[in-house]
């Protein structure tokens, strides 16, 4: 400990950042080191390691920043841990970038306790009522107290009707030093109606008594920011990298949220992620849980009234950006449509609320991490199809079937644009492409440069026999007929189109690649003369690919 | 209740239309031969075996990730062994008044069956099923009015009834806890969070009892009684009654002063 002592004095004589705690009795070492400081840092760091007044308690691979790995150093005194004296170091490939510590400086009591471990856990299941019981082991451990003085304490978690509390005892004399609430209030989950009206629970976290829309139950950083109408500082978070903050994330006060958009937009990223994850033992955009950062209310319906025609799209359009976003995290953006009457016959009502053009912007997302199919022409609509496909899919996973609002049906956006009086809702189908003036079969397609060499019309041609070899039907043009492998089956059809598109595809493939990708991929899953090979290459015939 | 009282009344009639009916049928012994009760105090101790069980349930709804859930508990609390032990004192030709004590205890398990509503998404319940290993005490004060019927000097029938005051204690699961992890569509019981409660309530008992003594003083017999009471306790889903006590049947040492 002496050495300790002395490399710590060595060490804050060096560097300013050095923080040690102003009352004498105090003598509490915190550092922040993240600049010139940082190797005197680690080499303080380092040497304490050796000495055994470090030791590494946890490891973990950093998942927003793959090469970063973050080390937890718990500090000893004499054999027994300092509670809550920990030095955290985050290195990328073995470099530190930042230190962060608060040890214990001096210590210097007797490290043995005058009651047995037998006997503490009997002082400790005193301290609850009847019944109580210890969740934790009991644990010897050093305590700093408020006033500074080290206590030799044992400590647990003791449990009784209705409260759980760690609880710290003098391992001497067994009075009670200090006790606090085990229980966790950060997790939480609310409810909240969305676009159709219908209510979602949603995953967010209580941080000083406000709700964030910041899912801790889901494996994924999944964040909801609220953009609060102000589309420049949209703009720049997407387009520039501005930052983001928790003051930024979508909140609610009494966790029945009210704001559609943040219900949908937070509840069916969720969703979409469960979706990958129970049907394809996905995790995420990139399979390592990559961050689900989505973007709301940059613009409100009626401010979209007044809007500049270049910048329309951020009111009645989601899109889905790779390298946007601070860091490059990559972004999911939900516009909020319009006000009703503005736009004849159409409603466009939030666009997070429907769940299938949410599934389709994440899947953007994982085709980026995967087959990365270029965004234009053939490689481009093949892009817009699996992220119609897995958008449908999403729907029918979670949704009845039915043709009504909140329904799973082979239409995308019909529960955010809504026609009035009597037309199509949504803005494609996959049963009836023509309904919206998309091709359904190749010989009509889409051959000029708009739209990205119609990347979204020509999208229905491989995503009309997506739905024929589910559902079967006879395609309109070449009057072929495909025996679907029917409603019950359409996993086997879900489950080789996310193959061929993630795992097969290359990223300038066009759709004759497709259809040989598809094929293959189920009979890699379900056999050569399988009912899904089968009906996949009937599927692309009828759609006169080959 | 009102059956276990109109018992005891018609026992009572009964005993009493016994010794009119004795008073009116001819011949009547010669008082000589006839047993006489040449003892005021008796005490019996022994051990009783409660024959049937006291099981009860409870159906609760709580409250899980914004949506309501439920909580079944159900409790067996089986027969079993109890102790037993009277004192009486003979205060008129063959009544006698006394008091009794009767000790029972048992382990009770309790089944546990929740439906725990899911964090994601709502009429998505996930099955917690758990068992939890709690105790029952009973303790039972009887008021006695008995009246003994010497068959022979060496053999006497008691037959007795009245009030007995109950103090039952009982293990309650009030919560339980659960493991779970993404994506949550199973949840895994971990353990049940109860509390022993002590509640008192007024009963009955109503019994007979056979003593054979081999000396003056010192005999054996064998009884049997009901002595039952119904307690209110606090249950997860509001106040409810709880069966104590019921059919008791034993036998031990009998002592007669």
């Amino acid at each position: 400990m002496k050495r300790v002592m002395a490399m710590v004095l060595a060490a804050s004589a060096l560097l300013i950042s050095l923080d040690v705690g102003s009352a004498q009795q105090a003598p509490t070492l915190r550092f922040n080191a993240t600049g010139n400081d940082l190797r005197v840092w680690d080499q303080f760091v380092t040497a304490q390691e050796r000495a055994g007044a470090l030791r590494v308690a946890q490891v973990v691979q950093d998942p927003s920043v793959p090469s970063r790995t973050v080390e937890r150093l718990q500090q000893y005194y004499q054999g027994v841990p300092v509670w809550a004296a920990e030095v955290v170091r985050d290195s990328d490939r073995g470099v530190p970038v930042s230190i962060f510590g608060d040890l214990s400086a001096q210590a210097d009591i007797d490290t043995q306790p005058g009651m047995t471990v037998e006997a503490a856990t009997q002082r400790l299941l005193a301290r609850g009522a009847s019944g109580a019981v210890l969740l934790r082991p009991v644990t010897l451990v050093v305590l700093r107290q408020e006033s500074g003085e080290p206590r030799l304490a044992y400590t647990s978690v003791v449990a009784n009707t209705g409260q759980t509390f760690r609880v710290f005892i003098d391992a001497r004399s067994g009075a009670e030093l200090l006790r606090y609430s085990s229980i966790r209030k950060q997790a939480a989950i609310g409810t909240g109606r969305g676009v159709i009206g219908d209510t979602k629970k949603m995953s967010v976290r209580l941080q000083g008594g406000v709700y964030l829309a910041d899912d801790p139950l889901r494996p994924p950083v999944l964040l909801t920011f609220d953009m609060r109408n102000n589309l420049i500082r949209a703009l720049n978070v997407v387009f520039s990298g501005a930052p983001l903050f928790v003051s930024d994330l979508a909140s609610d006060t009494d966790n029945n949220w009210t704001d559609v958009s943040a219900v949908d937009a937070h509840a069916q990223v969720g969703w979409t992620y469960d979706y990958y994850f129970k049907r394809h033992g996905r995790r995420g955009l990139d399979n390592r849980d990559r961050p689900l950062i989505s973007l709301i209310n940059a613009v409100s319906q009626q401010g979209a009234v007044t809007l500049p025609p270049e910048l329309f799209d951020f009111a009645v359009n989601a899109f889905w950006c790779d390298d946007c976003g601070p860091g490059a995290i990559g972004v999911m953006f939900f516009g909020n449509g319009v006000p009703n009457g503005l736009i004849p016959g159409l409603n466009i009502n939030p666009l997070a609320g429907s769940l299938d053009i949410v599934a389709h912007e994440l899947t953007h997302g994982v085709t980026s991490a995967t087959s990365d199919l270029l965004p234009t022409n053939e490689p481009g609509a093949l892009n817009e199809a699996f992220s119609d496909m897995m958008g449908t899919s999403a729907e029918f996973f979670f949704q009845p079937v039915g043709a009504g609002i909140g329904q799973a049906d082979y239409l995308i956006g019909e529960d955010s644009f809504r026609a009035v009086g009597g037309g199509l809702s949504g803005i494609r189908s996959l049963s009836n492409p023509i309904a919206f003036g998309d091709p359904d079969h190749y010989s009509l397609r889409f051959t000029g440069p708009e739209d990205d060499g119609g990347v979204h019309t020509n999208s229905t041609i491989p995503s009309h026999a997506f739905y024929l070899a589910i559902e079967g039907g006879r395609n309109r043009v070449s009057g072929i007929t495909v025996q679907g492998v029917g409603a019950a089956n359409r996993e086997q059809i879900e489950k080789s189109f996310y193959r061929a598109f993630v795992f097969l595809l290359p990223a300038s493939a066009n759709f004759s690649t497709a259809r040989a990708a598809t094929i293959q991929a189920a009979r890699d899953l379900y056999g050569t003369s399988s009912a899904a090979a089968q009906a996949i290459t009937q599927a692309w015939t009828a759609v006169g690919v080959n | 209740m009102k059956s276990l009282a109109l018992l005891f009344v018609s026992l009572t009639f009964a005993l009493c239309s016994a010794a009119e009916a004795q008073t009116r049928t001819p011949p009547r012994p010669a008082p000589s031969q006839r047993p006489a009760i040449n003892h005021r105090v008796f005490f019996s101790a022994g051990v009783l075996f409660q024959v049937n069980s006291n099981d009860f349930t409870d159906t609760a709804t709580i409250r899980r990730n914004a949506e309501n859930g439920q909580l079944e508990t159900a409790y067996e609390v089986g027969g079993g062994l109890a102790f037993d032990a009277s004192g009486s004192y003979l205060v008129w030709k063959n009544l006698a008044v006394g008091v009794g004590l009767t000790l029972f205890s048992a382990s009770t398990k309790t089944t546990i069956d929740a439906q725990v509503p899911h964090p994601f998404f709502f009429n998505q319940p996930r099955s917690v099923t758990g068992e939890f290993d709690g105790d029952r005490k009973e303790t039972a004060v009887h008021v006695q009015v008995k009246w003994l019927v010497p068959v022979s000097n060496k053999m006497l029938v008691t037959i007795f009834g009245g009030p007995s005051f109950f103090k039952v204690e009982q293990d309650i699961v009030n919560d339980f806890e659960y493991s779970e992890s993404y994506p949550f569509d199973t949840a895994t019981f971990t353990r049940a969070v109860a509390a022993n409660q002590s509640e008192s309530a007024i009963g009955v008992n109503v019994g007979g009892d056979v003593a054979y003594y081999f000396s003056p003083n010192v005999g054996v017999g064998g009884m049997a009684q009901y002595s039952g009471a119904t307690v209110e306790m606090t249950l997860p889903s509001g106040t409810g009654d709880v069966k104590a006590g019921g059919f008791q049947v034993g036998g031990g040492i009998r002592l007669r002063f």
